[in-house]
């Protein structure tokens, strides 16, 4: 691999790794406050891209380029789908498994909240899958990242290319994401959050609104996760089947930042990105390999992987 | 009227009944201990008083007013603070962020919060010293002050502290029984679960003592304390205070 | 209509399988469909290798059991739930891979079977053509042979092992049951049989293709296991329903309001899934109608040899030189010294998070001392896990009740009885009604009911665990650790809860397991029973040893009274 294809890939890797960090910081901060695993929240991306998709092009979407009303309708109602959905997922789906605030001695119905979050990302797919009845579409860019220069592909140092639109997906990921996990340090409802995800029943016991802070995590992870579909999607062909394997691949990423830690989840992302970028651009693996490998990582990391000690999801049958 | 008032409350995990019919009651300014071994169901009144557990029957009155039905957000606006057992800080937060939060209710008037922060750091000098260092990182008598100076960062009418004594050495427990004693003649009153018999003499008015999710005993404290009962609960067949 | 039938078999064979690690093992796993396409994939591949049919099929079973045993070896410590993001991940995984690379899986077309459907038998020189009422006759009858097989395992060694995994993994490990090994051989079953199901499917099909083994069917088989409910024989042919009633119903849906039927099934299935928790509960109740069939052997007469396990009176038991434990940067114990002796109760006290606990943990090889050594009969036996510890004699209790529900005293008791003293393959050996099994239960019968004599629990060994009083309970966990033939017994405060009766008879049982030669290291808090039944008395401050040695002396050292005890007299205080 020559040293300008490298710098390719590794910045397209990134670009994909700042949608992936955006999605995993979603989906730590739930874990964090609940220790639910949102098994729905790869399938909530691709639903809010679609739900996007239906409402301004219709079922027949085609990747032209669209005039600024329909933009910014497009771009908003993505990233509202996505929150409406997380939010709606954990109330159907999450809240009523979960131990009441104080319930020390279970930890709520937890096959409960598995069943209900892979049924409801199981019913995203199935039901936007009767509407969008291709296997693949090509959505277009609300943000218009291409547009920045008139060519969109800036030459790189040592013969690459990249585009532009990449480069704008890196800032857009990079600067939301740290400014979200600044806000959740400094604001009142983070500490309140902290405090939460250390001990709900304590929490509860001080008057903290406990479901209310929850719910705006959820809403907080759908919006992110929208986001994100929004500044993937125009880079490839979407199926509405694409959302469970993404959604698997920000779990990993939320694993190799250390499970629960917001920070953590947007480097691992940027990580997961780059190691993606570079599997599709080396000879040997090539694109095949492009969903094999990160899963393989997260069953890995799963399995023999360190996390933090609150947040292990070990439980060493001592 | 009670500040306070427990009528004939049944409560249970699943189908395992944990209190039967207690009724007891507490006055403005006033310490009452509940006494009891493991498994008494002490922990289960202060649970359902504070609204985490529902009770399945009978009610709890504060100010006259039925709270049975109640979360807790709505009882710690109403002036009732719950301080678990097992000295629950938020170890990743800073001693005066874990005050904040004492008071997140009223936490928008910064200045009403760092102004009963102030009254806390009174109370306890030691958390004063350690304001900015993380929770977790303070001793074991530390935490139970800080948990306590949390409780009452919400300027309750009544403080229900449980098992504050567990674990800490009697030198921290003595201190212990001192700022108890002085949050009460502040003028708040305190429901005091206790193990350590000798912390609930010395500072409740009134005891109550259960017993299997019975109440078997309550009255004033000299009364309640020279019921055998008292001693063959806690020491087989020894009364300690004969000692 | 036979094909359907014979199709939806297969599938319960699956379903079966999978019930062992879901409902008995207690492990959500989401990943059925994957071993069910090594199966099929496999059969295919093999037989164009040139192997006859069957041993295909049994070679795919073989290797299906491999890749499920290291799967349920990765997945064997992680909780519930990380269990079903990890099997759910593999299950697309292997989607992935079937995907990525259509000479392994014939792409979307899938691979057709070459061979014509005939069974050749060379040693009894018969052919059998595999006409779909045959496929219903060779699945049913698996289905059948595979039902006894589980009622009977559940009835025995295995069954009692499963309840532990499944409700009290933690103290299964302590009694000596590897949970480890035991959860990841369920799952290794439970691949084998899906193999079997796959190549059978894949026969009758003819083609075995990559969106007959998608991750989707990974879920419509975990539906059916759960909706059944828990470790219920029956649960599994309720689920056989749903399998069968959702294709055509998906069909009938698709056809009235004209939506593609692949995806009305999906919706179906998505809809089940929500189902089953909100159903599992009634449909539990309704289970728990019928008791679970339970053998009540008659209580034996006295034997004189009971303590026939005694040992030398003198003897260091277990000792601990110089222990130094640290959970990351923190030092929990430093430079402990404490010896337990045979036919000696050894109390460890000291203020709460003086490192109580931990030592104990420490000695009973739950936890990694950083330094120090740790020896039993003089034999250094550091860095031995718990299992280990256990099959050396030393078994320890927790400060918490860990209580499985639905296993009577009996039954509890006979547990720890089975992990301190292993037969090998007992689970494969009670299945084939070997005699040697036999004997052995015997001898494990003896041994449960001496425990539960040594702790005055004989009276309640048949009653419902939540009947026993909270004072019971604690003694009935004593009981498990002693059953499992322990000769050094670490007790974390078996006082908690008990009233003062209840403490008199604990105090009776240490005394009485200590003169049949058990070395007994107590830690409590409550400091009147320890004063009543201790010989020797260890005092913990911040991980340190403050003072060691008889319980006067203890209660005379000034450093212990000012630390530990203040002002309060030894022989009344309540600590």
């Amino acid at each position: 691999m020559s040293g300008g294809v490298a710098l390719q890939a590794f910045l397209s890797g990134l670009a994909l790794g700042a949608a992936y960090g955006l999605i995993a910081m979603g989906f730590s901060l739930v874990y964090r406050l609940t220790r639910v695993i949102a098994f729905a929240h790869g399938d909530l991306v691709i639903g809010g891209v679609f739900i996007g998709v239906l409402m301004v092009l219709g079922s027949t979407p085609v990747a032209a380029a669209l005039d600024v009303a329909p933009s910014v309708g497009l771009a908003v109602l993505v990233i509202a789908a996505g929150a409406a959905l997380s939010a709606g997922v954990y109330l159907i789906a999450v809240r009523p498994f979960l131990p009441a605030a104080g319930h020390q001695s279970n930890r709520g119905d937890v096959l409960g909240w598995v069943a209900g979050g892979l049924a409801a990302g199981l019913l995203v797919r199935e039901v936007l899958g009767l509407v969008l009845t291709q296997d693949a579409y090509a959505v277009p860019d609300p943000l218009r990242l291409g547009r920045l220069t008139p060519s969109g592909v800036l030459q790189l140092p040592g013969g690459g290319t990249v585009a532009v639109r990449a480069l704008g997906v890196i800032g857009i990921g990079l600067a939301v994401g740290i400014l979200v996990e600044r806000l959740l340090v400094v604001t009142r409802t983070g500490t309140a959050m902290k405090a939460v995800s250390e001990d709900p029943t304590a929490a509860a016991l001080l008057g903290l609104p406990v479901r209310r802070l929850v719910l705006i995590a959820f809403v907080v992870a759908g919006a992110l996760g929208g986001l994100a579909g929004l500044l993937i999607s125009p880079d490839r062909s979407l199926g509405v089947d694409d959302g469970v394997i993404l959604g698997l691949k920000a779990i990993a990423a939320a694993l190799l930042g250390g499970l629960g830690s917001v920070r953590g989840a947007l480097a691992g992302g940027l990580a997961l990105g780059v190691i993606e970028s570079f599997i599709v651009a080396s000879s040997v693996l090539g694109p095949r390999y492009a969903d094999v490998v990160p899963l393989a990582i997260l069953l890995i990391v799963l399995a023999l992987g360190r996390q933090g000690l609150r947040l292990r999801l070990r439980e060493d049958p001592e | 009227m009670a500040l306070l008032e427990v009528r004939g409350l049944c409560a249970g995990y699943g189908a395992v009944p944990a209190l039967d019919d207690v009724s007891f009651h507490v006055e403005r300014g006033e310490i009452v201990a509940l006494l009891g071994g493991n498994g008494a169901g002490k922990t289960t009144v202060a649970r359902s008083v504070s609204g985490l557990h529902r009770a399945s029957s009978g009610k709890v009155l504060f100010y006259g007013r039925d709270i049975t039905r109640c979360g807790p957000q709505r009882i710690v606006q109403l002036g009732l603070s719950h301080v678990s057992d097992g000295r629950r800080v938020f170890p990743s937060l800073t001693v005066e962020e874990n005050l904040d939060l004492g008071a997140y209710l009223d936490g928008r008037r910064k200045n009403v919060v760092a102004e009963r922060r102030e009254g806390v750091y009174r109370t306890f000098p030691r958390l004063a010293e350690r304001r900015t260092q993380h929770a977790g990182s303070l001793s074991g008598g530390e935490q139970q002050m800080l948990v306590i100076g949390r409780g009452l960062m919400s300027e309750p009418s009544l403080l229900v502290l449980d098992e504050p004594s567990a674990g800490l050495a009697p030198t921290s427990i003595a201190a212990l029984g001192e700022s108890i004693a002085a949050i009460r003649a502040g003028g708040t009153a305190v429901v005091l679960i206790e193990q350590h018999l000798q912390v609930a003499l010395q500072l409740a008015d009134r005891l109550v003592v259960l017993q299997e999710g019975h109440v078997i005993l309550s009255g004033r404290t000299a009364e309640v304390a020279a019921d055998p009962r008292i001693g063959q609960m806690y020491f087989g067949d020894r009364n300690p205070l004969k000692t | 209509m036979i094909v359907d039938l014979a199709h939806h078999l297969y599938l319960l064979i699956a379903v079966l399988g999978l019930a062992l690690p879901v409902s008995y093992g207690g492990q959500p796993v989401l990943c059925q469909g994957a071993f069910l396409a090594v199966g099929s994939f496999g059969v295919v591949h093999l037989e164009r290798a040139g192997l006859p049919l069957a041993a295909a099929a049994f070679a795919s079973a073989v290797f299906a059991a491999f890749a499920g045993y290291l799967v349920g070896l990765l997945t064997a410590r992680l909780r519930g739930a990380a269990v079903a993001l990890s099997t759910w991940a593999f299950a697309w995984l292997v989607y992935a891979l079937l995907r990525a690379f259509p000479a392994l899986s014939g792409g979307s077309q899938g691979l057709v079977r070459p061979s014509p459907a005939r069974l050749h038998s060379q040693i009894f020189d018969v052919t059998i053509t595999l006409t779909p009422l045959v496929h219903v006759a060779v699945a049913g009858s698996v289905c059948l042979l595979s039902l006894a097989a589980v009622a009977r395992l559940n009835r025995g060694p295995a069954g009692l092992d499963w309840a532990a995994l499944r409700e009290a993994p933690a103290l299964a490990t302590s009694l000596g049951v590897p949970v480890l090994h035991r959860r990841a051989a369920l799952f290794a079953t439970a691949a084998a049989i899906a193999a079997v199901s796959g190549a059978g499917i894949t026969v009758l099909l003819g083609v075995a293709a990559p969106s007959d083994v998608s991750p989707l069917l990974s879920l419509q088989l975990f539906v059916a296991v759960l909706i059944g409910g828990v470790a219920r024989l029956w649960g599994p042919v309720l689920g056989l329903l749903v399998i069968a009633v959702i294709p055509p119903l998906a069909d009938a849906l698709a056809s009235t309001v004209g939506l593609p039927s692949e995806r009305s099934g999906g919706v179906l299935t998505a809809l089940a899934l929500v189902a089953v928790p909100f159903l599992r509960g009634p449909i539990e109740r309704l289970a728990g109608r019928w008791p679970e069939r339970a053998e009540r052997p008659r209580e034996p007469a006295e034997l004189s040899g009971e303590s026939a396990r005694a040992a030398s009176r003198e003897g260091v038991m277990l000792a601990a030189q110089g222990l130094d434990v640290a959970i990351g940067e923190t030092h929990i114990l430093t430079g402990v010294d404490l010896e337990v002796r045979a036919g000696e109760v050894h109390a460890l006290i000291g203020p709460n998070g003086s490192g109580k606990t931990t030592a104990l943990r420490a000695l009973a090889g739950a936890l990694q001392p950083t330094g120090g050594r740790i020896l039993v009969e003089g034999t250094d036996v550091t860095g031995a896990g718990q299992l280990d510890m256990v099959r050396r004699g030393v078994t320890r209790t927790f400060q918490h009740t860990v209580g499985l529900e639905r296993l009577c005293p009996y039954r509890q008791v006979l547990l720890g009885v089975r992990g301190g003293t292993p037969v090998p393959f007992a689970a494969v050996r009670h299945l084939l009604g070997s005699v040697s099994v036999r004997d052995h239960a015997a001898a494990a019968d003896r041994e449960a009911w001496r425990a539960l004599r040594l702790t005055e629990l004989a009276e309640r060994a048949f009653d419902r665990p939540r009947e026993l009083g909270a004072g019971e309970q604690r003694l009935l966990q004593v009981a498990r650790a002693v059953a499992t033939g322990a000769r050094v017994l670490l007790l974390d405060e078996p006082a908690v809860g008990m009233t003062g009766p209840e403490r008199a008879t604990l105090s009776r049982v240490l005394r009485r397991l200590a003169e049949g030669g058990t070395a007994i290291l107590l830690v409590e808090h409550d400091l009147a029973l320890v004063h009543g039944v201790a010989d020797r008395i260890t005092v913990l401050e911040r991980g340190r040893v403050l003072a060691g040695g008889s319980p006067e002396s203890v209660a005379a050292d000034p450093a212990v009274r000012r630390v530990y005890l203040g002002d309060v007299d030894l022989s009344s205080a309540s600590g």
